[in-house]
């Protein structure tokens, strides 16, 4: 009887330590790092640019770095606003200048027609976006890398 | 019997408080992240001065060292050095709620454009403040947001190590078109660029070699790299990209 008592116990405890464990949520799932992509999905490309524009510029610098062609200039990660589709279409490393390239908020991407060559003008803006009438170009400062957010 | 209950009081003694704090210590593990205190948000110092600029009285806030924003107008009885003053007292009191730079917006308030911190005002980008930046109040706001939220996230725009050169301002600057080559595939024309920079650099300048990489599988990038040759990476510093010709920008 003492012993059936003694079992019943340990089996109560044990069921007690489970439930708090439970409740209490030792038992969490274990923690999953957000990339990229899954920001990408979430909030689109301004938002990965903010949250990831920082460790762009470094891996793009230091990729240069390892060629033995890294800028002398200051460079930062920035959204392209195409002004024909009104959207943003990926994103930019511009350099130059650290005084300007820091007041680079975005890159404006227009089409250009060279006579018969079409291409793309990127210019650094201090906007975010290029709604407004005029674009406020940042001079000084140019393009070093493009980056394809949608492979 | 009374081992037993001893042994129940002291299990119970254990796991109450155990149970109590683990619950409390809940909500923190879901809190979305616009409200998610960051440390090193919270240790940020912001401030506001009274500057004059061209014999002009303006306010600024002070994100750290850096200007975040710059007031050269007076309104509502206070002058542009008190309204930055407000600012900073604003900014300081959501960062202080738990606020960070994602808690930062353009929208707005009162009917006019403004930026935002969560659904609070921080500041209006008014059309006559605007103007006097030579933006609309929506450029205005954007430029604000931009500084603003560099700032709070501790992002500079960082010049970059190993470099024994620094970069040339441009004050005698030109263009000039040349071809993007594979830098991984020597001899692959991929397109051209237009390079700009101060003239004695830009005329050095071959051509653009193109350099592909991936980030994390989800970014390719293509760097673009002015060279003094068609064959070899050989970087011209001072130059870079302002247009690409015959080039398809984005593959999707």
């Amino acid at each position: 009887m003492k012993r059936l008592r003694k079992w019943t116990i340990i089996a109560g405890i044990t069921a007690l330590l489970m439930t708090a464990g439970i409740i209490s949520g030792a038992f969490v799932r274990p923690a999953q790092a957000v990339g990229l992509g899954d920001i990408l999905k979430i909030g689109g490309i301004v938002l990965a640019v903010s949250a990831f524009g920082g460790q762009i510029n470094n891996f793009i610098n230091n990729a240069l770095g390892q060629h033995e062609a890294a800028a002398a200039g200051a460079t930062k990660v920035v959204p392209i606003f195409s002004i024909g589709q009104g959207a943003y279409i990926g994103a930019a490393q511009v350099l130059g200048v650290p005084a300007n390239v820091r007041r680079v908020q975005g890159v404006a991407a227009i089409q250009l027609s060279i006579g018969n060559i079409g291409g793309t003008g990127l210019i650094p803006i201090s906007t975010r976006s290029a709604k407004g009438s005029s674009l406020s170009r940042v001079s000084g400062v140019g393009v070093g890398a493009i980056i394809d957010l949608h492979i | 019997m009374k081992p037993f209950r001893v042994v129940l009081l002291l299990a119970g003694f254990v796991l109450i408080p155990l149970v109590v704090k683990n619950l409390q210590a809940q909500p923190s593990a879901t809190t979305s992240p616009a409200a998610t205190p960051v440390a090193a948000t919270t240790q940020v110092t912001v401030n506001s001065r009274t500057m004059t600029l061209n014999g002009q009285s303006v306010g600024e806030v002070l994100v750290g060292n850096n200007v975040v924003l710059r007031i050269r107008e007076a309104a509502g009885g206070y002058t542009a050095g008190q309204r930055a003053g407000v600012v900073a007292t604003r900014l300081t009191s959501y960062l202080s709620q738990g606020m960070s730079w994602q808690s930062l917006s353009v929208g707005t308030f009162n009917n006019q454009t403004a930026l935002l911190m969560g659904n609070n005002l921080l500041v209006t980008a008014d059309p006559r403040e605007a103007a006097l930046n030579g933006d609309t109040p929506l450029q205005l706001a954007d430029a604000w947001l931009g500084n603003t939220t560099d700032a709070l996230r501790g992002v500079t725009a960082s010049a970059v190590a190993g470099s024994t050169e620094s970069w040339p301002d441009w004050t005698n600057a030109t263009t000039k078109i040349v071809p993007i080559i594979s830098a991984g595939t020597p001899g692959l024309q991929l397109g051209a660029a237009q390079v700009t920079g101060p003239k004695e650099r830009v005329d050095t300048v071959k051509a653009v070699l193109e350099l592909d990489l991936v980030f994390q599988k989800t970014a390719r990038i293509m760097v673009f790299i002015p060279s003094t040759q068609i064959a070899s990476l050989k970087r011209v510093q001072g130059v870079a990209v302002s247009a690409l010709l015959q080039y398809r920008l984005f593959k999707f």
